[in-house]
């Protein structure tokens, strides 16, 4: 049982968390072509890499982000969205 | 009229309070019919800050009759600490009086059991994962984690925890503890 | 048979005796024995008869990690006979026996054992016809095969399952453990020490010299911080530390800061002809007989000397009373300790039937009845291996070597290399008579290994799936260094470089009860679960909620008609306490409903009441509900019983992007809700004591009213699910029961009746209202439901609207469409169906018969273009036969909405 270090709540077992996909940067909806919508939509990156992620930590359902390797599961850092850049 | 709270006669877990206990070693009880209040959302923490002690983030302050708790920036309650709970009846007719911020609703939301005693930890080790050894939880922190299956909130109480969760899961969360209890004197 | 003296036999309680039975015969052993110890000490060696040939076999090592020393203890399968602690009255019987363990009338297999290769059962069982394997091969050979028996009447036994946490957990409470564990807990850490005998010691607890572990013990049980758990098997080392302790019918998960492993090595067997006969025993499995278990292996003992270890075994032997008649070397040269004769060489093979009787050494025969071997070991990888472990090879030693540098583990003790002495690589050559077994578990002998590389398996991963080696009960702990050195020797490669297969948890058997811990199945009820079975209803599960089903008990679908037409024709209650409920509230609630639903929020006036359709971003529908605006900056929100949970994630998931200065909260469970449905609905609402106008003009179809009803606060809203006139009374769970109460007194003079799911159901479908997740799927967009003016045209954003858009440009070529069927007609079953020139364009997604309408209804996806009234389309029923329906194009029942708004 891998742990997750929430930003409020501390280290839990990682059962106590939804997965939220990655953090995905939406083009503006009225401007983009249609094959770029449907690449915000499908095309996730799937790079061997750090990527930042939702996630949500149910019993005090607090959503966070999350730096995680997407090959190793690594977690170098979480933070509350409001310090994303 | 009589309000009517899980474990009472005409609640919805019917005839589950013969499974509450209060044995020597480990003791259940219902404090679901305790007062409590709370408020949630933009101005809570300006509401309350006025009023009472107000604490961290996953935090309990105490004192008065009352135990305050921060379950989030903006997400502040109120427990009493006994049946009458005098010191919680007014801050509620106070909000009553001039609502601002949003009421949490976590007394209608949430049942309150109370499991004590000597072998309360043996107990609950049986009932969640999170970390209870007194180094990782200590006396005012709050834990917000999963407890008899179900997402709740466990504070310290003495020589054992108070769990506030879901009300419509109280008679099978009852049923849990009780068995976890009984697990205790099998295996020890 | 008698024991040897004390101090032989450190942990038998000599004043006390259990009786037992084997295969029905009587015997008896000592409290600290077990059931392979005292079966021992009665001269019974031979366990249980091996997998493939039946030969017999018994405990080489008694240590717990062999592979044919299962047996059935009562109910119970597959427990370990030289693991097990014996207790008083058990019923024990032999495994995989045909017949009796003695005279197993399968043992005639071996005598074929030519005639079954590596990779047997893949050939030969293809035929004769394309489905063989599975109607006529698998069924006869899983009868031969079986291991135990599991008893389907067994009584149910308690299980527990905790969690527990510590900064240092020690796994294994050997020397180099317990040393470990004296240490941490010295500098102040709290320590887990596992192991999976009863006692701690290790090794150092089944030598001369066991006497020191006593004083050990005695500081572990003096540190105050120390927890220890013997007969536990740590089974598995999982991410950050996470272990899973098997102790029987116990599963202890603990969670350690820092892991120290310290499980030691295992003793190999040596490869010869019939090494696998009772009576055959590794150097360590004779040490914990005398030692622990006072147990003397035999009269007259040959020692095979790979590893210098096999001296001082010999000296044991011999100080216990047992002869040595020889100790046979490989390396040459070697002196004869005093009185002991030494023969040069390899041991060819061992002689016998059911238990050794004597050795082949270079051609020389030497009676005994009792083999050790000292083969060497391996540093037990598993464990290791799981938390992330390189394993090597060192030529000197003839062992793995373990290469870990995962933080927060570390390795001590004979895992991390000490006490290592060389041990030469044994001569691998198949004995032409075979039987020199690599794998004792499944039977596999040298030239099943070297066959399989023959056979271009020149990879282990594959070596192993091909001949099953490494894949039974002991997994691999005795095969593994045997396999890496003939299939390093077969391929020109070196033993490193060969290594072992992937060690997945668990490394040793669990029990299925321990790992799915006390039963649990969620179960929520409402505030009134008391006054539904008060009322006689039949309660049913939906999701976690038990819901009234139905009231009353007799005819069902009589008591159900009855419910529908109360409704119809007078009026009915239904508890909706299970609808999801949330409070939106902020001073950005209505912006944030706009993006999260289709319709218009932000211009909707205090006290209305509006629908939601929320979609996901593909476009598709995932929930609906309707929003009752409280106040500028309130709403009151519901949402779909199963879907409410999602929402509310999704609520939090959004506002996380968009971060609008808005709350949430989840009022499902600590709100009960009440709808009064009928044409005299309102008579029953006015009865009521409040300060609430329900009359028509004051409080119309689709507003919102809150304020007291009979002493209880309440959301009062005018909608409904079953095409009449009504009123859903919203309140506090704490107050149901007064705010029940209430109502069912003010509608006794009208007849109001409650009524349950089904009848709900039945009247949903009667005015075509659509369930979420029921008549729609994961593509679903809200023009196939007809559901265009549910989404706002004028919003710049909402979720989903952009791929809808784009969809709309795509198309659709189906339809939700509403059903009828000829009053006689069979009817179709949810998801048959609908074919179009005998191609499948849809299927049923909702069927009732309509006790109003007297003729079945349904809704159906259709082909686009059959989506107009009276159209008719064709649908395969569960019975095969082809039924028609006729598509309506509105409601089935009051097509005019009329009822409704009253």
């Amino acid at each position: 049982m891998k742990l997750l270090t929430c930003p409020m709540n501390g280290p839990r077992n990682i059962s106590e968390f939804q997965y939220l996909g990655p953090v995905r940067l939406s083009p503006n909806p009225e401007a983009a072509s249609d094959a770029d919508w449907a690449g915000y939509l499908f095309g996730a990156p799937n790079d061997r890499d750090f990527q930042r992620e939702f996630w949500r930590h149910t019993p005090s359902n607090y959503v966070f982000v999350a730096e995680r390797h997407i090959g190793t599961g690594e977690v170098r850092r979480t933070y509350d969205p409001g310090e994303m850049e | 009229m009589s309000a009517v709270y899980p474990l009472s006669e005409a609640g919805a877990a019917g005839d589950l309070r013969d499974r509450l206990v209060a044995g020597a070693d480990v003791a259940l009880a219902d404090l679901t019919p305790w007062p409590r209040f709370g408020l949630k959302g933009a101005g809570a923490e300006a509401w309350f800050a006025d009023r009472v002690d107000l604490p961290e983030v996953n935090r309990v302050t105490e004192g008065a009759g009352l135990r305050v708790l921060r379950l989030g920036t903006r997400d502040i309650m109120v427990l009493s600490t006994d049946a009458e709970g005098s010191p919680v009846q007014p801050l509620r007719s106070a909000w009553e009086a001039a609502p601002q911020s949003y009421s949490s609703w976590r007394e209608e939301t949430w049942a309150w059991l109370r499991l004590t005693g000597p072998k309360a930890t043996a107990v609950a080790r049986r009932l969640t994962a999170f970390d209870l050894r007194a180094a990782a939880f200590g006396e005012s922190d709050i834990a917000q984690t999963r407890f008899a299956h179900q997402d709740g909130v466990l504070l310290r109480t003495g020589d054992g925890f108070d769990v506030l969760f879901d009300i419509a899961s109280t008679a099978k969360v009852v049923t849990d503890i009780r068995a976890a209890i009984d697990r205790e004197e099998v295996f020890g | 048979m008698s024991r040897l003296p004390p101090p032989y036999g450190s942990r038998i309680d000599r004043s006390r005796s259990l009786a037992f039975t084997f295969e029905g015969r009587r015997f008896e052993g000592h409290p600290g024995d077990t059931i392979a110890s005292a079966l021992a000490a009665n001269g019974q060696w031979m366990l249980s008869r091996s997998f493939k040939y039946h030969r017999p076999r018994g405990a080489m090592s008694f240590a717990g990690t062999d592979a044919n020393t299962l047996v059935q203890v009562g109910p119970e399968p597959n427990v370990a006979a030289d693991l097990t602690p014996l207790e008083d009255g058990m019923e024990i019987a032999a495994q995989n026996v045909n017949g009796s363990l003695a005279r197993d009338r399968d043992a005639v297999i071996g005598r074929f054992a030519r005639f079954l290769p590596v990779g047997f059962y893949y050939r030969t069982f293809m035929g004769p016809t394309k489905d063989a394997w599975l109607k006529l091969w698998e069924p006869r050979i899983r009868a031969k095969a079986g291991l135990g028996v599991i008893g389907a009447d067994a009584p149910d036994i308690a299980v527990d399952k905790a969690t527990w946490h510590a900064d240092v957990a020690v796994i294994g409470g050997g020397p180099a453990g317990i040393a470990a564990a004296l240490e941490a807990a010295r500098a102040g850490s709290d320590v887990v020490l596992i192991d999976d005998q009863p006692a701690l010691g290790g090794h150092l607890a089944y030598t001369p010299e066991a006497g020191a572990v006593g004083e050990l013990v005695a500081e572990v049980d003096g540190a105050a911080d120390i927890r220890v758990l013997t007969d536990t098997i740590c089974t598995g080392l999982f991410e950050d530390n996470w272990l899973a302790l098997a102790r029987r019918d116990r599963l202890i998960r603990l969670r350690a800061a820092e892991v120290v492993l310290a499980t030691g090595c295992i003793e190999q067997p040596a490869i010869f002809h019939q090494n696998d006969l009772p009576g055959v025993l590794t150097a360590g499995g004779v040490r914990r007989l005398m030692h622990l278990y006072g147990v003397a292996p035999g009269r007259r003992a040959v020692v095979y000397a790979a590893d210098p270890e096999g001296y001082r075994v010999a000296e044991e032997l011999r100080a216990a009373g047992v002869e040595v008649a020889a100790i046979v070397d490989p390396a040459p040269g070697a002196a004869a300790p005093e009185g002991m004769r030494v023969v040069a060489g390899h041991i060819a093979a061992a002689r016998g039937v059911s238990h050794v009787t004597g050795v082949e050494v270079g051609g020389e025969g030497i009676a005994c009845d009792t083999l050790v071997v000292a083969a060497g070991e391996v540093p037990a990888w598993q464990l290791p291996a799981q938390a992330g472990a390189k394993l090597g090879y060192d030529d000197a030693t003839g062992r793995f070597v373990l290469d870990l540098e995962t933080p927060g583990v570390r390795l001590a003790g004979g895992l991390a290399g000490e006490g290592a002495t060389p041990v030469g690589a044994p001569p691998m050559a198949p004995h032409p008579k075979g039987k020199d077994f690599i794998d004792f578990d499944e039977d596999l002998q040298v030239k099943d290994i070297l066959n399989a590389v023959k056979e271009g398996y020149s990879e282990l991963e594959l070596v192993k799936r091909f001949s099953t080696v490494g894949m039974g009960p002991s997994q691999g702990r005795h095969s593994a260094l045997a396999t890496a050195r003939l299939v390093a020797g077969a391929t020109g490669r070196s033993v490193g470089e060969i290594g072992v297969t992937t060690a997945r948890p668990p490394t040793a058997p669990e029990t299925l009860g321990a790992l799915a811990g006390p039963h649990h199945v969620a179960e929520r009820r409402t505030a009134l679960h008391r006054e539904h079975l008060r009322l006689g209803a039949e309660m049913r599960p939906v999701g976690a909620w038990w819901r009234p089903y139905l009231y009353g008990s007799g005819d069902r679908s009589a008591l159900i008609e009855a419910e529908v037409r109360a409704v119809r024709d007078g009026v009915g209650v239904l508890d909706v306490s299970t609808l999801g409920t949330l409070e939106v509230r902020g001073p950005d609630a209505s912006a944030f409903l706009d993006r999260l639903y289709t319709m218009a929020h932000a211009t909707q006036p205090v006290g209305k009441v509006r629908y939601c359709l929320m979609l996901n971003e593909m476009g598709t529908v995932i929930d609906d509900g309707v929003a009752y605006r409280l106040a500028e900056d309130r709403f009151y929100v519901t949402a779909t019983t199963g879907a409410v949970p999602r929402v509310y994630a999704d609520m939090a998931f959004w506002n996380a992007q968009w971060r609008l200065d808005v709350d949430v909260v989840n009022l499902t469970a600590g709100f009960a809700g009440f709808n009064i449905t009928g044409p005299f609905a309102r008579d029953v609402v006015a009865a009521l004591d409040g300060d609430i106008d329900f009359s028509a003009e004051a409080f119309p179809y689709l507003t919102g009213r809150s304020g007291q009803v009979a002493g209880v606060p309440v959301h009062a809203m005018r909608i409904g699910f079953t095409g009449e006139l009504s009123f859903e009374l919203h309140c506090p769970a704490s107050r149901a029961g007064d705010l029940w109460a209430a109502i069912l007194a003010a509608g006794e003079p009208v007849g109001l009746k409650p009524y349950g799911l089904e009848a709900s159901r039945i009247l949903r479908l009667e005015k075509g209202h659509i369930l979420i997740g029921q008549d729609t799927d994961a593509l679903t967009s809200p023009e196939e439901l007809g559901f265009g003016w549910a989404v706002s045209k004028k919003k710049p954003f909402f979720v989903g609207k952009r791929a809808l858009e784009m969809r709309r440009r795509l198309g659709s070529t189906r339809k939700l469409a509403a059903l009828t069927f000829a009053p006689d007609a069979e009817l179709p079953g949810e998801s048959c169906l609908v074919l179009r020139s005998g191609a499948p364009v849809g299927h049923v997604t909702s069927v009732a018969h309509s006790p109003t309408l007297g003729h079945g209804i349904a809704l159906a996806f259709i082909h686009a273009e059959d989506a107009e009234e009276g159209r008719r389309v064709a649908i395969r029923a569960r019975s095969g036969r082809m039924v028609e329906g006729t598509v309506v194009g509105h409601a089935f029942y009051d097509p005019q909405n009329e009822r409704q708004m009253l």
